[in-house]
């Protein structure tokens, strides 16, 4: 039997959807992850099907994530923004005709990409859902849920039915938008503590994962360390991370998206074209941003300014190399831990979705490369957690510890100096609403009922474990803050006017307009 | 004045001046470098306002300024022009000014308590939550192995009591293992408190061990509690020592145990040191997304 590696990749962004703005910069976290992530993942993924690869793969497709996919608001908006960045590159091949070939023939290549990735969209006519469905229907991709907003359960378990509602809508989203129940759920940040397993089981859930040491400090020591999955006195699976599979793609010294070869993130024609030419393409305000266009390379140690001009065949070869090295250390990490073992090995690698093409412009390619030269290899075959376990015979029973895949493996980055201001708020507002919900189970008024349901999608959005981690690293602070203070207000604002039999359909109209995630929604599971 | 530094202190100034091969001068070519290397560069001080964008990116670099690429021209401006201010205003430069930017570590467990040092409130906007829910709540969150998160918030009847009650105290009560009665905690830690701040991280020694907090105040030396906090369970940072297995037959769904069973993999833990004190720990995964921006940044 060949040893099993299962990569998988989580794909996550908060849901932010501002349909009372024609533009709203952090809409594009979601338009450039479509653009540069998950379209690019498609088409590899499509292009292994019709080559008849044979391979493994896991993608959580986070309930946020799967909701603004399903937003017309959305949908048109990214449309629109891929045909300006069509114009972009048709415009950029024309200035870099006098410019160095590279540049050009760059040009000409991002030219191609977009349009292509247009054909794709309008393919699926723009529901990138159909377009997941599809590439898990032979097995090879497998794909999986979240809990509900991406909720940090561990700083929500004092409040047992918040965390129940988080992992039921999580069930719920994905049963709703995929048409199938999940069989794994990625829990945010892998953020695990003992008792949580029994609410995925109550559910359903057959496996989710944890960080190598939930397996490590564990009530009883693991037999096989993190190499094979255990299940938890509940009934569930669980799959712990490897840490080296990690550090190889992720360290700062060896970790490959570094190599000089590689495109550079940071040099961007945002940036660098002059303002007149270049601002039609980015933040209306007048401010420059990332357009998704980047003609240098990594080079080296050098400041931004001295980067070298890319070249893409150099960075697929590149790829192609990286695949084929990650190829032979994972098989030589699993005969190596084969014969330690005596049985064969499995091998989890999560990482967030958006590395790869986002951040790590070849990272599609490179994970295309990688399965398909691990279907060549007889040590070991890229798998998914359906196979590995129907393939089970037995398991070892041991309930994981507390832990998360944050910095230094627990809480910290979510409850910290910046950040801890939002916990006093989130629980009140989920004790509250259990409140609300267990009176008003019977509720039959529909205007209330619309109004406990929006009460329940204010509440969601204010849990995102997003807002927490960006007050820690930094960036788009403001807005973080805002969306909690946003949505932690309307909840107020709704609570009152319920409790006050006060409730104005205008006012509930416009909050469904304005955050529509989950209209499918039940109020009722806080109770 | 400058005739009397030594070689040293010219050395030193050249080195910050960006002077190239100061090292192997003599004391009055460095004299005479420096001063020429003053002049050149409070002229160029002047035409900061008129300079290129690449103009001040370079200078900025020669100067090792930290300035990222993509900023705006008035960010050079300011910041190369906050540096010359301080090259020429001290007439010399001090050593102790490029010290005072390197952040002494912290020795956390020196402390048994810490107060919440920077309290990132939230900025001032339009939408301004309650300061208060004027309920009791006494909530404690684990951090990590060794530190847990307390907030709290009182009732108008707790609050006119605590007016009447000058100090008020924290008390945390280790009762890892036990139905806790008020008085058979293994351990009990003590602390005055600023019933204002609402929140306090505390120091624990046992990780993977349970809590129970107490919020009250003294009245002569009796403990008079207030508040009760939830459980809270520290997790373990350290591995269990192996003991039977419990396993399961997936076909037959009977399970069995193993005795005395032996570690099957070698596993090599990871050693971590400084050279001093870490200031924080630094992002291993999740959400990469926004993590990686502004990270790589020159």
């Amino acid at each position: 039997m060949k040893g099993k590696v299962l990569l998988m990749l989580h794909a996550h962004l908060p849901y932010v959807n501002h349909p009372d703005h024609p533009y709203f910069l952090e809409e594009n976290w979601l338009f450039e992850a479509i653009t540069e992530t998950y379209i690019p993942l498609l088409m590899a993924f499509e292009r292994l099907e019709k080559d008849n690869v044979p391979f493994g793969i896991t993608i959580s497709l986070s309930p946020p994530l799967i909701e603004m996919f399903a937003e017309h608001t959305l949908v048109d908006k990214y449309r629109r923004h891929l045909e300006s960045l069509i114009e972009l590159a048709k415009k950029e091949v024309d200035l870099t005709r006098k410019e160095e070939t590279p540049k050009h023939e760059m040009a000409l290549k991002y030219l191609n990409d977009f349009k292509e990735e247009l054909a794709f969209f309008d393919n699926y006519n723009g529901n990138l859902l159909t377009a997941f469905k599809n590439v898990q229907r032979t097995g090879n991709v497998q794909l999986i849920t979240c809990n509900a907003t991406h909720g940090f359960l561990p700083l929500m378990k004092i409040n047992p039915k918040a965390v129940h509602a988080q992992i039921a809508i999580g069930v719920k989203a994905f049963e709703e938008r995929i048409g199938d129940h999940p069989k794994g759920m990625w829990l945010a940040e892998s953020g695990y503590y003992p008792e949580l397993d029994k609410e995925l089981a109550t559910q359903d859930v057959n496996f989710f994962f944890v960080d190598s040491h939930g397996l490590w400090y564990a009530d009883v020591p693991p037999h096989y360390d993190v190499y094979r999955p255990v299940m938890t006195p509940s009934g569930v699976f669980v799959f712990a991370r490897d840490p080296e599979s990690s550090e190889q793609i992720w360290s700062a010294q060896l970790g490959y998206p570094g190599d000089s070869n590689y495109r550079e993130f940071y040099r961007d024609v945002g940036f660098d074209r002059p303002f007149d030419y270049i601002r039609p393409y980015v933040d209306p305000s007048g401010v420059r941003t990332n357009t998704g266009i980047k003609y240098h390379k990594i080079t080296g140690n050098v400041s931004l300014g001295d980067k070298a001009l890319y070249n893409p065949e150099n960075g697929l070869q590149t790829a192609l190399n990286h695949a084929k090295d990650f190829v032979q250390k994972k098989a030589s990490q699993v005969r190596r831990l084969k014969e330690q073992m005596g049985v064969e090995p499995v091998i989890v690698a999560p990482f967030d979705a958006e590395l790869f093409g986002h951040w790590w412009y070849e990272g599609p390619n490179f994970l295309e490369f990688f399965l398909k030269e691990s279907a060549k290899s007889d040590i070991f075959e890229s798998s998914t957690p359906d196979r590995v376990l129907t393939s089970l015979d037995d398991v070892q029973i041991l309930t994981p510890a507390k832990s998360s895949w944050g910095a230094n493996g627990y809480n910290e980055t979510w409850i910290n100096g910046s950040n801890d201001w939002i916990y006093p708020h989130l629980h009140e507002a989920e004790s509250r609403m259990s409140e609300l919900a267990s009176q008003y189970l019977n509720a039959s008024d529909s205007l209330y009922i619309r109004a406990l349901n929006m009460c329940a999608r204010e509440l969601l959005l204010a849990e995102s474990s997003d807002w927490a981690f960006i007050m820690t690293t930094g960036t788009s602070v403001e807005y973080a803050v805002n969306r909690t203070n946003t949505h932690l207000s309307r909840f107020l604002e709704i609570y009152d006017a319920i409790k006050s039999h006060n409730i104005d359909e205008r006012v509930i109209e416009l909050y469904e307009w304005l955050d529509p995630i989950f209209p499918y929604i039940d109020y009722r599971v806080y109770a | 004045m400058r005739e009397e530094k030594t070689i040293r202190q010219l050395k030193k100034e050249a080195m910050l001046l960006k002077i190239k091969g100061y090292y192997n001068m003599t004391k009055s070519e460095l004299a005479e470098v420096i001063s020429r290397r003053r002049m050149e560069l409070s002229k160029k001080i002047r035409e900061l306002d008129k300079m290129e964008i690449d103009e001040l990116r370079k200078l900025s670099k020669e100067f090792d300024l930290k300035v990222p690429w993509k900023s705006a021209r008035s960010t050079f401006v300011k910041k190369i022009k906050a540096l010359f201010e301080n090259l020429k205003l001290n007439g010399e430069l001090e050593e102790q000014k490029f010290e005072k930017n390197k952040v002494p570590s912290q020795n956390i467990s020196s402390f048994e308590t810490q107060k919440v040092q920077n309290v990132n409130k939230a900025p001032e906007t339009v939408i301004s939550l309650p300061v208060s829910y004027f309920k009791d709540k006494f909530c404690g969150l684990e951090v990590n192995p060794n530190w847990i998160h307390f907030y709290w918030d009182f009732s108008p009847k707790n609050l006119e009591i605590i007016k009447e009650h000058s100090n008020l105290v924290l008390r945390v009560y280790d009762v890892t293992y036990i139905e806790f009665n008020g008085i058979n905690a293994h351990r009990t830690f003590e602390m005055e408190i600023d019933e204002k701040m609402k929140k306090y991280y505390v120091f624990v020694p046992q990780s993977g061990a349970d809590y129970i907090a107490e919020i009250g105040y003294k009245e002569n030396n009796r403990f008079v509690p207030l508040l009760r906090s939830n459980l809270v369970s520290t997790p373990p940072s350290s591995a269990k020592i192996a003991q039977m297995e419990l396993w399961m037959d997936l076909r037959s769904k009977r399970k069995f145990t193993e005795m005395s069973p032996s570690r099957k993999v070698l596993r090599i833990e990871k050693l971590v040191g400084f050279s001093s004190m870490p200031t924080s720990g630094f992002k291993s995964g999740g959400g990469s997304f926004f993590i990686l921006s502004g990270r790589r940044g020159s």
